[in-house]
This record gives structure tokens, C-alpha cells and sequence, in this order.
């Protein structure tokens, strides 16, 4: 006979008594989740994917008209409609992954106090979902630059747009980061649900979506990657589909560093409410 | 000898803080700090209590053990520590082998999904590969036996073939430990039966079976063990048949009257009457007239309020309830006192030990505001009817329901 696993059943002790390998072990169950929100997504809708490359389109068309047209507010010498485009995606993923997570133990409440597996799994499938979502935003993204480069608007792609592919990797880091400590948070204190679409609003505004980087004084745009990592990542897609950006070298490593904090952070606070959260919720 | 142990337990123990419940507001959290800091200085702590104690067992590999108690005796508790769904406070347990848990079947269908989407969902939720769903997919097909709906959404499906898709799925888990809960108790006689032959066999194949139930006859039927817990302790382990026994015995009602049970706030006591007289009566006759009585009382008026009286067979099968809705008594509230009578006539009950208990509800919700399962035991005995010379007897059954009989001579 072979050996049989052992699994064992005690209290884990501590903020760093984690392991991950069990949801790596589950990892196709991952995928069946993401797999499941996005087919589920389009079931019996019109439009079904359309409407996903009709959103940021349709706030590029509103930002363009308001904030450009009427208030006047600089686009970095970028056609208006492709730097809010650039921007909305990123935006438009992290508060889609902060909305999904956030509630994850409230929505999943039937299902977790029924059955096992590692809670992480559905925040993990979410981001994949969510990425098909900015994939296809992605490549309306792309034609619009293509269009734009053969008005002569914009000098057009690079090889840089290959680099979106670590973008989304940073992002995707980022929006977990949040999303898992308000996940954990809220399932504790039901009061911070309320904190959570108002948070995704303020993120719209401290974050440079609508305006240019560099309307913050250069003396603060480390402190400002450091504090909102956010910042840092529409730049860095700015830089792959512009070509353009205002981001150092110092900025990216505050961004990154925030980042890490912050998913280390939601990681093992996840993993510590996870234990127990079912006796309460 | 080792390794033919397949679940062992240590010492698990749980504590639940009382009325804790829910969802705690950051301002509730401020005040039962304080409240758990004035209990620390008085050296007592009232708003916690064991859900489970020092519960230590060990199970054999192949064997089918039934968990046993009543409501709140940590049952379920268990089995939530024994699938992770939630950490023991202390304590330790080595389950060995794959674990498969069905504490509901379905868990985790969507309604969007259409039947083979859902199985493989579901698998993989409740611990499968997607190759070896692929492998099984055709048997499981089989087993549901629901044909072609299987590629419309299963918000689409019947009650009924939702729950044969999903024990299909669960039927084929095959894990080398089964951690069932009472999900056996849904759907009609013939796929229970079915359901219970799956989990003969699964004990036949050499697999461990943990099986929670409040149906003893059904514990006997299929366990050879037994785990008897009472407040959280274990109380008993052993045969399945001895601890059953055992656990009749002591759950058998305080007594033929029925005391007050539930709280200063709400309590209940249910009694049975000579409708003639008034006296309480223990031992009640075949075919005779009684009153089921029901007083409530709460200190607080109580609105909205749904009775409900069930009797149950000394193995704890439920044979009868009535219910306040059902017999055309409307929701009523409870100011001080009230009684509700629930008058049986000719009582169809076959001689024999039952156990009568209540339950209080509020209009539309589901969970019992107050209950107690075994209020008070009674004997039936034997009485003969229609003026007949031979009397009905145990051997006959639980219920009789003809009404009379007749001859007619055929030429």
C-alpha cells in the first residue's frame, strides 16, 4: 500500500504559521472558479464581452468631453481619450478585484461553512477572472492606439507593450493586497463594508487617472508611489502603450515596495481570519 | 496496530462565546472586551462555554462510526473541526488518507452552470482532480439518471433531480474517510435508500465512514460504532448498539409529565391530558382521547409565534408532528401565558414507548426560537377497537390507519 497522506487538525498558532501549498495543490479548482465567474458573467446577457470594451470606452468619452474638453485639465501631451484609457483599465481592475474580495466571506458564507479547501483560492480566481476582463480592455486599448498612430496622433507601439504582461502581475499583487485585508476586515466588522466602495471612489481620485503624473511636485512623487502604489502602476501602463511616462526608477521601487508590504500583510491576516471566521459570520 | 487507526482524536476542545453568534460591530467588540475583563477580575468567565471538551476517540480503519447526541451536544461542531471548517482551540486530530466531507450535497452548484459544468464544479470542490472527474464523468451520469436535462442550467432542474445530480457527484467522491453529516435525511425514500446502500459499500471497499445523525435506527442500521457526545463531551464510545442503548436510556424525558424547559425569558411545557378529567397521564390508551398541551410563557411578549409538537419512536424517528399554522390556529403572540391544545382523537399511535418534545418558531423563520426534543415520554398501551376481542398490539406497527373493517360474503 502507499503511503496515505496524514492530514493533521490543530490550531495554528501565530501570524506566520502559513502554508500555501495546499492551494497549489488545489489549483485546479482555482481555475474552475475563474472559470465559472466568467462564464456566468455572460450568460444570458445582450452584449455578453461587449460590454466590457464599452465601459472604459464610454468614461474615455465622458472624460474627454468634462475633464479635458470643459475643465482643461492636461493629458501629457497624450491624445485625451488614450491617456484615460491607459489609466481606466488599471483603475477599472483593481476596484472590480477590491469588490470581489472584499465581500468573498459574506458572498461565500453557504459554501465555507459546508466545505473545505484553502480560502485564498477564490480571491486567487477572482484575479484571474478579472484578468480576462482587462485582457479584453487591453486589446480595445491597442486598436485605439493603432488608430491613433495612423492619424500621426501618437508615435504608436513598441516592443514596450510586451512589459504589460508585468504590469498586470504588479497590479494583479496590488489589487490582492487590498482586497485581501478587506476581505479579512470585513468579514471580523460588517461596518467596514460600507468603507469599501468608498475607498474604490477616493482611489479613483488620489490615483493619477485623470490627470498627469507630473501635476504632483516632483519632490513628492516617491512618497506618492510609496503611499499609493496605484500611482505607480498607471504609469507603468502608460509606458507600455504610450511610450511615454514620468516614472523613475526610485517610484517603481516605492510602488513595489508598498506592494510587498501590503500583500505580506493581507496574506497572512487572510490566512489568520480564515481559521476561524466561520464560527462568527 | 498503528496504522489501522484511520481518525484519531486528542483532547479536541472548542469554546464559542455565548450570544456571539453573527457578526461582531467594532463596537460590540469594545464592550465585551470589557465585559471579558470584569469576568477575568472576578475570576469567572459566564460568556464563554465549551461547544467541545477534551473529546478524545480513535476510529479503525473500514469502520462506519455514528456520532450520536442531542441538539448542541457539539455534533456538528465535530465535524466542522474534523473537515477544517473551522480550527479546535486545543487539541489535535490525524485523519489518515484522503478526506472527503458531504456536510450538504451541492455545495457550491450554480444555478447558471448546466449539469456537466456543475460536476465538475462540485468535484473539484469537494476535493477532486478534473481527470479524474473526466474518468468518472460517465458513471456519475449514470447514477443521476436525470438524462437529458443535463445540458440545461440547474436553476432549471426539479428539486428532485438537482439533488440526485448532486449525491451522484458525491456518491463518487471515494475518499478513504467519509465525514457525512445528516445530508441523507433529503429526498425520498428511494434515493435514501439508495444513498445508504453507497455508503454500505463505501464501508465494505475498506473506507472510514464518520456519519453524525439523530436518527438512531439509521446509526444502528449502519454503524458498527458509535461516539456519543453530551455537552460537549464525549460521554460514550463503543458497539453502536450498546452506546445507542445507552443513550436512549438517559434521553429517555425527565419525566411523564414534562417539567419546564427553555429560560426565565421563554419556556415551554408540554403535557398530555385526559381531556375529561384534566390529570396528566403517562401511559395512554390505543384509541382513546388526549390533549397534547403546549403552555408558553415569556417575559417579554413574544409575537408571531408558531408551535409545534412532534412525537418521536423510542429510536428517535420522527412519527407525527402538528403544527399551530397547520391545525388552523393562527399565528398568536405570547403575553404572559399561553397554552395551545392540540386535541388527538382516537389516537392512531400503536402500543409502545414515544417521546413527545416542542418547538417554538416565529412566523417565517427557520430555526426554532425554542425546542426541546424529548419534553416527555409516553406509553401506549394496548386497547382493543370497534369492540373487538383482539386488541392492537406492538407487533402491529407504529400507526394503525384503518378505521373500521367489514366482511362481505361473496357468492
Amino acid at each position: 500500500m502507499t503511503a496515505k497522506r496524514i492530514t493533521i487538525i490543530r490550531r495554528r498558532s501565530g501570524w506566520f504559521d502559513l502554508d500555501l501549498r495546499p492551494a497549489w495543490e488545489r489549483r485546479e479548482l482555482l481555475l474552475l472558479f475563474a472559470q465559472r465567474d466568467v462564464v456566468v458573467r455572460h450568460k444570458q446577457t445582450l452584449l455578453g464581452p461587449g460590454w466590457l470594451a464599452l465601459q472604459p470606452l464610454v468614461w474615455a468619452v465622458v472624460f474627454t468631453v468634462t475633464i479635458s474638453g470643459v475643465a482643461g485639465v492636461s493629458t501629457a501631451n497624450q491624445p485625451a481619450p488614450l491617456f484615460y484609457l491607459s489609466g481606466l483599465i488599471v483603475w477599472s481592475y483593481f476596484s472590480q478585484v477590491i469588490f470581489a474580495t472584499s465581500q468573498v466571506f459574506i458572498e461565500n458564507e453557504d459554501l465555507f461553512s459546508k466545505v473545505y479547501f484553502p480560502r485564498i483560492i477564490v480571491p486567487l480566481s477572482s484575479l484571474i477572472s478579472t484578468a480576462v476582463t482587462l485582457l479584453i480592455q487591453f486589446s480595445v486599448v491597442v486598436v485605439f492606439v493603432v488608430a491613433f498612430q495612423w492619424m500621426g496622433r501618437t508615435d504608436g507601439l513598441s516592443w514596450r507593450i510586451v512589459a504589460f504582461a508585468l504590469v498586470v502581475l504588479h497590479l494583479a499583487a496590488f489589487s490582492l493586497a487590498v482586497g485581501l485585508i478587506l476581505g479579512a476586515s470585513t468579514a471580523k466588522y460588517r461596518d467596514l463594508r460600507f468603507m469599501t466602495p468608498f475607498l474604490v471612489q477616493v482611489s479613483m481620485f488620489i490615483t493619477p487617472v485623470l490627470y498627469p503624473f507630473t501635476a504632483i511636485p516632483e519632490q513628492y512623487r516617491v512618497a506618492a508611489s510609496l503611499a499609493n502604489p496605484l500611482a505607480a502602476i498607471v504609469e507603468e501602463s502608460r509606458w507600455c502603450l504610450l511610450g511615454e511616462s514620468m516614472l523613475t526608477p526610485g517610484q517603481l521601487v516605492a510602488s513595489l515596495l508598498t506592494t510587498s508590504i501590503a500583500l505580506a500583510c493581507g496574506v497572512l491576516l487572510y490566512q489568520r481570519v480564515e481559521r476561524t471566521v466561520m464560527d462568527t459570520i | 496496530m498503528q496504522d489501522k487507526v484511520a481518525i484519531e482524536a486528542r483532547g479536541l476542545s472548542k469554546k464559542y462565546r455565548r450570544g456571539a453568534i453573527g457578526m461582531s460591530s467594532m463596537r460590540e467588540e469594545i464592550s465585551l472586551f470589557l465585559a471579558r475583563r470584569r469576568d477575568q477580575r472576578q475570576g469567572q468567565s459566564n460568556s464563554e462555554f465549551y461547544a467541545l471538551k477534551d473529546i478524545t476517540f480513535s476510529v479503525p480503519a473500514g469502520s462506519v462510526c455514528g456520532i450520536i447526541g442531542r441538539n448542541g451536544s457539539g455534533k456538528t461542531t465535530l465535524l466542522k473541526v474534523l473537515t477544517s471548517i473551522t480550527e479546535p482551540e486545543e487539541g489535535e486530530a490525524r485523519l489518515k488518507g484522503r478526506v472527503g466531507s458531504l456536510l450538504e450535497i451541492g455545495a457550491g452548484f450554480h444555478p447558471e452552470l448546466d449539469g456537466i459544468e456543475n460536476i465538475y464544479l462540485n468535484g473539484a470542490i469537494l476535493g477532486m482532480s478534473k481527470s479524474e472527474i473526466t474518468s468518472k464523468l460517465d458513471r456519475i451520469i449514470q447514477f443521476a439518471d436525470i438524462g437529458a436535462v443535463l445540458e440545461t442550467p440547474v436553476k432549471r432542474y426539479s428539486s428532485g433531480m438537482y439533488v440526485r445530480l448532486a449525491f451522484a457527484i458525491a456518491a463518487h467522491l471515494d475518499p478513504d474517510i467519509l465525514l457525512v453529516d445528516e445530508v441523507l435525511a433529503v429526498g425520498d425514500a428511494d434515493f435514501q435508500r439508495k444513498s445508504l446502500a453507497k455508503m454500505k459499500d463505501a464501508a465494505g471497499e475498506g473506507r472510514t465512514v464518520l456519519f453524525v445523525s439523530h436518527n438512531m435506527a439509521m446509526v444502528r442500521q449502519l454503524c458498527d460504532m458509535a461516539v456519543c457526545l453530551a455537552d460537549g463531551r464525549l460521554k460514550q464510545i463503543g458497539a453502536s448498539s450498546s452506546v445507542i442503548d445507552t443513550y436512549l436510556l438517559d434521553s429517555t424525558p425527565r419525566s411523564v409529565h414534562g417539567e419546564r424547559t427553555g429560560t426565565e425569558e421563554l419556556w415551554g411545557e408540554l403535557r398530555i391530558l385526559e381531556p375529561s378529567s384534566g390529570t396528566p397521564c403517562g401511559h395512554l390508551k390505543f384509541g382513546g382521547d388526549y390533549d397534547f398541551v403546549l403552555r408558553l410563557g415569556a417575559k417579554e411578549p413574544f409575537k408571531r409565534a408558531v408551535a409545534q409538537v412532534s412525537v418521536f419512536d423510542q429510536e428517535g424517528a420522527l412519527i407525527s408532528s402538528f403544527e399551530s399554522l397547520a391545525e388552523g390556529v393562527d399565528q398568536f403572540d405570547i403575553r404572559q401565558q399561553v397554552e395551545v391544545v392540540f386535541n388527538v382523537r382516537s389516537l392512531g399511535l400503536l402500543p409502545g414507548t414515544y417521546v413527545a418534545g416542542y418547538s417554538l418558531y416565529t412566523w417565517g423563520e427557520d430555526q426554532a426560537r425554542l425546542s426541546d426534543e424529548a419534553s416527555l415520554s409516553f406509553e401506549v398501551v394496548a386497547a382493543t377497537v370497534n369492540d373487538a376481542y383482539w386488541p392492537y398490539l406492538r407487533e402491529h406497527g407504529i400507526v394503525r390507519l384503518s378505521h373500521s373493517a367489514e366482511l362481505r360474503v361473496i357468492d
